[in-house]
């Protein structure tokens, strides 16, 4: 299962949001998830990828930059363990 | 029949320097922004119980000066406005009875000046508008609209709220949509001009009311920031629970006013929480003790609260909800040295967000009678002066000057931008050591 699909069925599950309105270009402000509800929606998808996201501000808009960030902490993760 | 529900929405400072230095300052001017653009929910709530049989419009008026003609062709219109805008308000009327409609003026400022605003109108409701509007429309079928509706005197039960007509409106305009869970407030403070004074008598909404409005508007904005337009959403703490617990079934996020006492209340916070709360607006009204003495005129609940105002913003901002502090500059009791007081309790709180306005004497209030009693109204019905960034009374402790450039002054450091960023940044740092486990206040960014 691709990032993207796992986040889209994550936020389905922890919104109560229908996954056919959460598409890559869909910004999270349009989902009823402000900037505040996204700190912590970063939180929780630290557990659910078994990643740690830096501290600091973040550019989040929409779906795409938010799946970007964990491929790339992924990424990240995986060529440390290397 | 057609009705016209008209809104008078656009309230402006009339101090050219604050206005123009708000200009650089979006934070200042962001929340007068927001309060000017909700829509008025006093007018979609008559809207909602007007039968059917009558055509209905809602209309916002932000500027009557570009307004070219009335808006509308309507048989009667019901236009409500701030105390700010009543002027504006009234000149809109006159030109509808110029053109034959038939004007009905309610609201706040109405209720707390019946007779001038009967010089406006063919007819006025005075006090709550629900009592009065279905036998208000039934005498306007018939051709009989009475000069006075007076509901005072008989409180309307919440139980019977009719369901707001938020259809009417264009969603898209609206960064917010109110909707009201209480009505009055049990504390008494002096200078307070919201819904107290057309409902002496606290009351709350049933929750199962309040869920079925927020289930109206996700039909028509399915994830909405909602905005409750109370006087203090958890002074009824039983109430507040029940809500939160409803409200965290619906998934939206939202904004209210309240006061420091949520912080004694864990629980109730973990559920404003749970429940997608954003920020809370509470009125601390000043850091300093004289500042605070008599302003409920008899309790001094705010005073005795002083010492604990820390820990509520804490407190409350460990459950990752932002406050935004409000003080009021210019109160009886306090001279030039408020300006400093309030920008070092700022600086230092930790709060995430910041209104300051100037002590306003509002019609219909104590503090409005007691002033004009003392001869400290700067004029008499200078209701544009009502913006809460007007100074239309001379203060105790300092002059007009003093009052207008030092509130000038401490705006400019608040709403600096640098300084919001810090805020926030702070909030944020915070609350990121709080969810990575930091739990020990010493480890914690101040």
């Amino acid at each position: 299962m691709s990032t993207f699909d796992r986040t889209q069925q994550f936020l389905a599950r922890r919104f109560t949001l229908d996954e056919r309105e959460i598409t890559p270009e869909r910004t999270l402000q349009s989902l009823g998830i402000d900037s505040l509800a996204t700190m912590e929606l970063v939180f929780d998808l630290e557990d659910e990828f078994g990643i740690t996201v830096p501290d600091g501000p973040q550019a989040i808009e929409t779906l795409r930059d938010l799946v970007a960030l964990i491929d790339r902490q992924l990424a990240l993760q995986s060529a440390a363990a290397a | 029949m057609k009705i016209g529900f008209i809104a008078m929405s656009g309230v402006r400072a009339h101090n050219k320097a604050l206005t123009d230095h708000g200009l650089t300052l979006p934070g200042f001017v962001e929340r007068s922004k927001v309060i000017a653009s909700l829509p008025s929910l006093g007018l979609l709530t008559l809207a909602g119980m007007t039968p059917a049989q009558v055509e209905l419009d809602y209309i916002e008026v932000p500027d009557l000066d570009a307004v070219a003609d009335v808006p509308g062709d309507f048989d009667a219109v019901a236009i409500s406005s701030f105390s700010a805008q009543i002027g504006e308000a009234y000149r809109l009327a006159d030109r509808y009875r110029a053109r034959g409609t038939q004007v009905v003026l309610g609201g706040l400022h109405v209720t707390a000046r019946p007779a001038e605003a009967l010089q406006h109108a063919d007819g006025i409701v005075v006090g709550e508008g629900e009592p009065s509007w279905p036998a208000l429309v039934a005498d306007l079928l018939r051709g009989k609209l009475q000069p006075v509706y007076d509901s005072r005197g008989q409180n309307f039960d919440l139980a019977n709220a009719p369901m707001p007509r938020f259809d009417l409106l264009d969603v898209e305009r609206y960064n917010r949509l109110t909707v009201q869970t209480q009505r009055g407030c049990p504390f008494r403070c002096e200078f307070c001009a919201a819904s107290i004074r057309i409902a002496p008598t606290f009351k709350v909404k049933p929750v199962t009311k309040v869920m079925a409005e927020i289930r109206r508007i996700k039909e028509i904005w399915p994830h909405p920031f909602i905005e409750f337009a109370d006087d203090n959403t958890f002074v009824n703490k039983r109430h507040g629970k029940e809500l939160m617990r409803a409200l965290a079934r619906e998934h939206v996020r939202w904004f209210t006013e309240t006061d420091v006492s949520v912080a004694q209340d864990d629980e109730l916070l973990q559920l404003m929480h749970d429940a997608g709360c954003a920020q809370v607006l509470i009125g601390l009204e000043s850091p300093s003790p004289a500042g605070l003495a008599g302003l409920e005129q008899k309790t001094n609940w705010k005073a005795r609260q002083r010492d604990q105002y820390q820990r509520a913003i804490d407190r409350i901002q460990s459950h990752g909800i932002t406050v935004n502090g409000c003080f009021i500059l210019g109160l009886d009791g306090t001279g030039p040295e408020s300006f400093d007081e309030v920008w070092k309790f700022v600086r230092d709180s930790g709060l995430y967000e910041v209104q300051i306005t100037v002590q306003t004497a509002f019609p219909g209030t104590p503090l409005y009678e007691r002033l004009r009693q003392e001869g400290r109204l700067l004029r008499e019905n200078a209701w544009e002066l009502c913006t809460l960034f007007d100074v239309n009374l001379k203060p105790s402790g300092m002059s007009v000057a003093e009052l207008e450039s030092g509130f000038l002054a401490l705006a400019g450091k608040i709403y600096s931008d640098d300084f919001i960023k810090e805020r926030q940044d702070r909030f944020f740092a915070r609350r990121r050591q709080q969810m990575r486990g930091v739990t020990d206040t010493q480890e914690l960014t101040s």
